[in-house]
C-alpha cells in the first residue's frame, strides 16, 4: 500500500494561514483524536491503542463565525520527551524563532477516569505560559464507574477553564467552541504549578482533593474480559485463534466479492473488445486499462477487509492486550510489545508499521523494527500470493476442515512473522546504539465497542490510497508495459519471413510478445533469476514489481491477455516453459509458484517504503542496506524453495 | 506481611502496596518518566495481572491499567498493604 | 522511616481569592495548623515578611492566605513563595497562632458569598449581602426573589450553612435578617 491513508504531515486542506491555532495535547487515549474529529470534522484515525497519532495532524474547526485552525499532537505522558512522537508535542509547544510561532492556545484534553496521571502533563502545558484551557472528557465513564469530580471546584484550583466534552455530545462540544472563541480571555493561573516531580505529585493530590475526585473503581467489563482474554492458557488460546480467524476471515469472506468484481471486469472487458474497432485502442483498453489495472482492483475487498479487521481489533483495544502478551517473545528479538504493535500494523503496510515504530523510544528499537517492518506480509503481497495459490491448489480442496489456499495463506503471513522477528533480532544485535536505559510501559486500556465512525474512516482511507495507488503508480507503469509488451509492431510479412502463421490470431500475439522490447529486458535478466525457475515472462513481472507488488498480477495480466486476449486466465495457468530441458512443462509449476511465493515474502518490492525508510531514518544507508539484505535473502529462499519442491513434485 | 518494605517486582498478583520511592540509581529521565506515569510516593498501586511468561505484568495505578517490565519494576520501591 | 525514604512534599495548590488579587488562598491538608491569625511564622516565610514581599496572613482549617505587597506579583515571586511555605508547613512548631474565629469566618463567609452560593442564588434572581460575623455566627440579608422564596431556609443551611462550615467547623448559624 501506499503512504496516502498514513501520511498525515502534507494534510492541509486550504490555506491557513492568519487563523487562530490550537494545538492538542493530551496522554495517549485520552479521547484527543475523537475530540479533533468531532471539533473539525476531519478524520484522523483513532483507536484504543495508545500511539495512533504518530504525526500531527492538522484541520479546520468552525466557531461561531470564524474558522480555526487545531492541530492534533501524538499523544504523550510527559512534555520531557523521549521518543520521536513526544518531541513532536515539545516542539510544537516551543516558539522556533521565524519558523514556527507557539499555537495561539493549548487545549489539554484530560481523560476524567485518569485524572491524577493528566495533571502531571497539564503541570508541565501550564509551566509553558501559553493561554491553555481543559477539555474534560470520559466524565461519563468516571460516573458510570462510582468516580466523581466536581468541575467547579477543579476549575478554581487549576486555574484555568475546564468543559466537560464527550465527542459525541453536540451541546458539549458547542460549549467547548464557545470557550475556544474566548481564547483571549482565558483565565491563567496566577503561579504555574511546580517543576518537581514529588512536588506536582503534591500539587495533583491537594487540587484533587480540592475537587472531590474519587477516582473510578476498575472496569468490571474489562476485568472480566481480562480474565479470559489474558489468562496465561486461555489467553494464549485466544491469541493464536484470533490471529488464525484474522487470515482465514480474510480469504473466506472476501472471495464472493472478489468473484463480482471479476465477473464486472470480465463483462467490461468483452464490452470494450466488441465496441472498439480500432485494434491498437481494442487492446490497449481491453488490456492494460481492464486487464492490468482491473486485476489489481479486484482485490479490493480483501484490502478493505483487512483494515476493518484490524480498526476493530484495534478500537476494541484488543491490539495493547496482543502486545502485552507478545512482549516476552519479542523481548527474545531484543524488541518489546509495542514493536509487535508496529509489525501487526504492517500487516496492512508497511509503511504505517514503520511511523508507528516513532511511539518507540530506543534509536535501536526503532532502527531494528523499521528493517523488519516491510517482510511482514503486507496487504500488498495479497493480490500476489492469492493469484499464486489460486495457480497452485483449486478453490475447494481442503485439509481436513480447513481451506487449503486459506492454510498455505496463513503458512505465508507466519513465514512473513518469522522472518520479520528473526531480521529484528539479528539488527538489534549488530546495532551499536548502545544500551537500552529507556523504560518499557505500556497502558492497558479498558474495552470498548469500536466506534463505528473510526473503522469506516479506516478503511475508507485504506481503500482510497489503495484505488490513488492504482491509479497512480500501478496505471502508469501498467501503460509503460503495455508500450513494451507491444513494440515494436511487425508487418506481416516479416512475420511470415520467421514462419508465423499470421492468420493465427494467437500465433501473431504470440510472436510479437516474444519480439517485444519486454522480452528484451525480461531476457536480458535472465541470468539473475534463471536458477529460481523464472522464464523471462516472470522476470518481467518481477522487474515492473520493483515499484509497487501488484503490479505484478497486472504485468502477469498483461502477458497472459498478449498470449491469448480471449481467456487470459486459461492462458495464464496453460503457460509453458518455452525453451531448455523442461520445454512444454507448465511454467507455473509448483516449484516455480513456490519460488515466486519465497521471492514475494521477502524481497522489498514497494517504492513507498523505500521512500518512508528514506525519511524515517534521515539517510539512504538503511532503505539500501534494507533492500539489498532483502533481496539476497529473497533471491536464496526462491532458490531452496524451487529445488526442494521440485524435488518432491 | 503488612508494612513490609520491597521491591515492586517481589510482589505477588493481588498484592496491594503503596509506593515509597523510586530507586535513587535509576536514571533521572526514568525516573521522570515513572513519576509522570503516577508512581510517585504514596500513590497506590495493585497488582493485577503476570503475562503468560511472567513478565511483563500489568499494574494499576491513579485509575489505570499500566504494563511494566521488571527491569524497571526492580527500580520501584513498595510497602505492602493488607 | 528508612533514611533513603524520600520525604513527600506536602500537597498544597494556590487558588485566587474573587475579592482581591493580592491575596492567595493557598490549599493545604486538614489538621497541620490550628486556624487563626498567625503571630510569628518558622524562619522561611518569617524572612519573606521581613522583606516585605508578604503583608499579612491568616490561616483557615485547610488553607493559609498570604497578601503579597502591593507593588509585587503573583506569577513574579509565587515560587518562591511556594517553596518558603512549604518548609513552613513541615515545621508546625515553628508558628504562633492566635485565635480569631470572627475574622476567619468573616473572610470564608465573604467568600463563599460572592462565590459559588451567590452565583447559584444570583441566578435564580435573588441577591445575598454579608450583614455581619460575630461569635461565630453569620448575618446575611438576603434580598431580590430571596424575600417571598419558599425555599429560603433551603438555600440558608444547604447552600450557605453547609458550604461555610465545610471551611470553618467552629460555624454556630447563619441567620438571615
Amino acid at each position: 500500500m501506499s503512504g496516502q491513508h498514513c501520511e498525515p504531515s502534507g494534510r492541509s486542506t486550504t490555506d491557513t494561514r492568519g487563523l487562530d491555532r490550537f494545538a492538542l495535547v493530551g496522554n495517549p487515549n485520552s479521547g484527543k483524536s475523537t475530540l479533533f474529529n468531532s471539533l473539525s470534522g476531519l478524520r484522523a484515525k483513532t483507536g484504543n491503542y495508545p500511539g495512533v497519532t504518530v504525526a500531527k495532524y492538522e484541520g479546520r474547526a468552525r466557531l461561531a463565525d470564524d474558522f480555526v485552525v487545531l492541530e492534533d499532537l501524538p499523544g504523550t505522558y510527559s512534555l520531557d520527551a523521549i521518543s520521536p512522537d513526544e518531541h513532536v508535542v515539545v516542539d510544537v509547544l516551543e516558539a522556533n524563532g521565524e519558523i514556527s510561532a507557539t499555537p495561539d492556545g493549548v487545549i489539554v484534553v484530560v481523560d476524567a477516569t485518569t485524572l491524577r496521571r493528566s495533571l502531571t502533563l497539564l503541570a508541565q502545558v501550564l509551566q509553558r505560559g501559553l493561554p491553555t484551557c481543559v477539555a474534560l472528557t470520559f466524565t461519563d465513564d468516571l460516573q458510570r464507574r462510582g468516580g466523581r469530580i466536581d468541575i467547579h471546584a477543579l476549575t478554581n484550583a487549576l486555574g484555568v477553564s475546564v468543559v466537560a466534552v464527550t465527542p459525541g455530545d453536540r451541546g458539549q462540544v458547542t460549549n467547548l467552541k464557545q470557550t475556544l472563541a474566548r481564547w483571549r480571555d482565558w483565565p491563567a493561573p496566577v503561579i504555574a504549578p511546580p517543576t518537581d516531580a514529588a512536588e506536582t505529585a503534591a500539587w495533583a493530590s491537594s487540587v484533587l482533593a480540592a475537587a472531590n475526585y474519587v477516582e473510578p473503581d476498575s472496569d468490571a467489563r474489562t476485568s472480566r474480559i481480562d480474565a479470559v482474554l489474558l489468562h496465561p492458557v486461555w489467553g494464549t488460546a485466544v491469541f493464536f485463534a484470533v490471529m488464525f480467524a484474522f487470515f482465514q476471515t480474510i480469504f473466506v469472506v472476501a472471495a464472493p466479492i472478489q468473484g463480482w468484481i471479476e465477473g464486472i471486469f470480465a463483462w467490461l472487458g468483452e464490452a470494450a473488445a466488441q465496441l472498439i474497432s480500432i485494434d491498437w485502442l481494442a487492446s490497449f483498453v481491453g488490456e492494460a486499462l481492464i486487464g492490468g489495472v482491473g486485476g489489481v482492483l479486484v482485490f479490493l475487498p480483501q484490502i478493505a477487509l483487512l483494515f476493518i479487521l484490524i480498526a476493530l481489533l484495534e478500537g476494541s483495544g484488543y491490539l495493547a492486550r496482543a502486545a502485552f502478551l507478545m512482549d516476552r517473545v519479542m523481548a527474545k528479538a531484543g524488541l518489546e510489545g509495542r514493536a509487535f504493535v508496529a509489525l501487526l500494523s504492517s500487516v496492512a503496510c508497511a509503511i504505517p508499521g514503520i511511523m508507528a515504530t516513532r511511539s518507540l523510544p530506543s534509536a535501536r528499537d526503532r532502527l531494528a523494527t523499521m528493517m523488519a517492518a516491510p517482510l511482514v506480509t503486507c496487504s500488498a503481497r495479497l493480490p500476489v500470493y492469492i493469484l499464486l495459490i489460486g495457480l497452485l491448489v483449486g478453490p475447494d480442496e481442503r485439509y481436513g476442515p480447513v481451506n487449503l489456499r486459506g492454510l498455505i495463506l496463513f503458512a505465508m503471513y507466519v513465514i512473513g512473522a518469522v522472518a520479520a522477528m528473526s531480521a529484528a533480532a539479528v539488527a538489534s544485535k549488530i546495532s551499536r546504539a548502545g544500551g537500552r536505559l529507556l523504560p518499557f510501559y505500556m497502558e492497558i486500556p479498558p474495552y470498548q465497542v469500536p466506534r463505528a465512525r473510526s473503522v469506516v474512516a479506516a478503511v475508507w482511507s485504506a481503500v482510497g490510497a489503495f484505488v490513488k495507488k492504482v491509479s497512480s503508480i500501478i496505471l502508469t507503469t501498467t501503460i509503460i508495459l503495455w508500450l513494451l509488451l507491444n513494440f515494436p509492431q511487425h508487418t506481416d510479412a516479416e512475420m511470415q519471413a520467421h514462419g508465423v502463421d499470421t492468420s493465427s490470431e494467437v500465433a501473431v500475439s504470440s510472436y510479437a510478445l516474444d519480439n517485444s522490447f519486454a522480452a528484451s529486458i525480461g531476457k536480458a535478466v535472465e541470468p539473475v533469476f534463471e536458477p529460481l525457475g523464472f522464464d523471462w515472462r516472470i522476470n518481467i513481472g518481477l522487474v515492473s514489481s520493483l515499484a509497487a507488488r501488484e503490479v505484478f498480477v497486472a504485468t502477469l495480466g498483461q502477458v497472459a491477455a498478449a498470449e491469448n486476449p480471449e481467456e487470459p486466465a486459461l492462458a495464464l495457468s496453460q503457460m509453458k516453459v518455452l525453451d531448455g530441458p523442461n520445454e512444454g512443462e507448465p511454467l507455473f509449476s509448483p516449484a516455480t509458484i513456490a519460488a515466486l511465493l519465497m521471492f514475494f515474502a521477502f524481497a522489498l518490492q514497494c517504492m513507498s517504503t523505500v521512500g518512508v525508510l528514506r525519511r524515517e531514518t534521515g539517510s539512504w544507508r538503511w532503505p539500501a542496506i534494507a533492500f539489498g539484505y532483502m533481496f539476497a535473502l529473497a533471491w536464496v529462499a526462491a532458490f531452496i524453495a524451487n529445488r526442494v519442491v521440485g524435488a518432491f513434485g | 506481611m503488612l508494612g513490609t518494605k520491597s521491591g515492586l517486582v517481589e510482589l505477588s498478583v493481588g498484592d496491594c502496596a503503596i509506593v515509597t520511592e523510586l530507586d535513587p540509581t535509576l536514571h533521572p529521565l526514568v525516573a521522570r518518566r515513572l513519576a509522570d506515569l503516577g508512581f510517585a510516593p504514596g500513590t497506590q498501586i495493585e497488582v493485577l495481572r503476570r503475562a503468560p511468561l511472567g513478565d511483563p505484568v500489568i499494574y494499576r495505578i491513579c485509575g489505570y491499567e499500566i504494563a511494566l517490565r521488571s527491569a524497571q519494576t526492580k527500580f520501584i520501591n513498595v510497602e505492602l498493604k493488607s | 522511616m528508612s533514611a533513603s525514604q524520600t520525604v513527600s512534599a506536602i500537597a498544597m495548590h494556590p487558588e485566587q481569592v474573587l475579592t482581591d488579587p493580592h491575596v492567595l488562598r493557598w490549599v493545604v491538608p486538614p489538621g497541620i495548623l490550628e486556624p487563626g491569625l498567625p503571630t510569628r511564622f518558622p524562619a522561611p516565610l518569617a524572612e519573606l515578611f521581613a522583606e516585605q514581599v508578604l503583608r499579612a496572613s491568616i490561616v483557615e482549617e485547610s488553607a493559609i492566605w498570604l497578601w503579597l505587597s502591593p507593588e509585587l506579583s503573583w506569577p513574579v515571586v509565587g515560587a518562591r513563595v511556594r517553596t518558603a511555605l512549604s518548609a513552613a508547613l513541615s515545621q508546625p512548631e515553628g508558628w504562633q497562632i492566635e485565635r480569631a474565629d470572627d475574622a476567619i469566618l468573616q473572610q470564608v463567609a465573604l467568600e463563599v458569598i460572592c462565590g459559588p452560593v451567590g452565583e447559584v442564588i444570583g441566578s435564580h434572581g435573588g441577591a445575598v449581602e454579608l450583614v455581619s460575623v460575630k461569635d461565630n455566627t453569620v448575618l446575611v440579608s438576603l434580598t431580590g426573589a430571596c424575600s417571598s422564596c419558599p425555599a429560603i431556609e433551603f438555600t440558608l443551611r444547604n447552600r450557605i450553612d453547609q458550604e461555610i462550615r465545610r471551611r470553618h467547623s467552629r460555624l454556630d448559624r447563619v441567620v438571615a435578617v
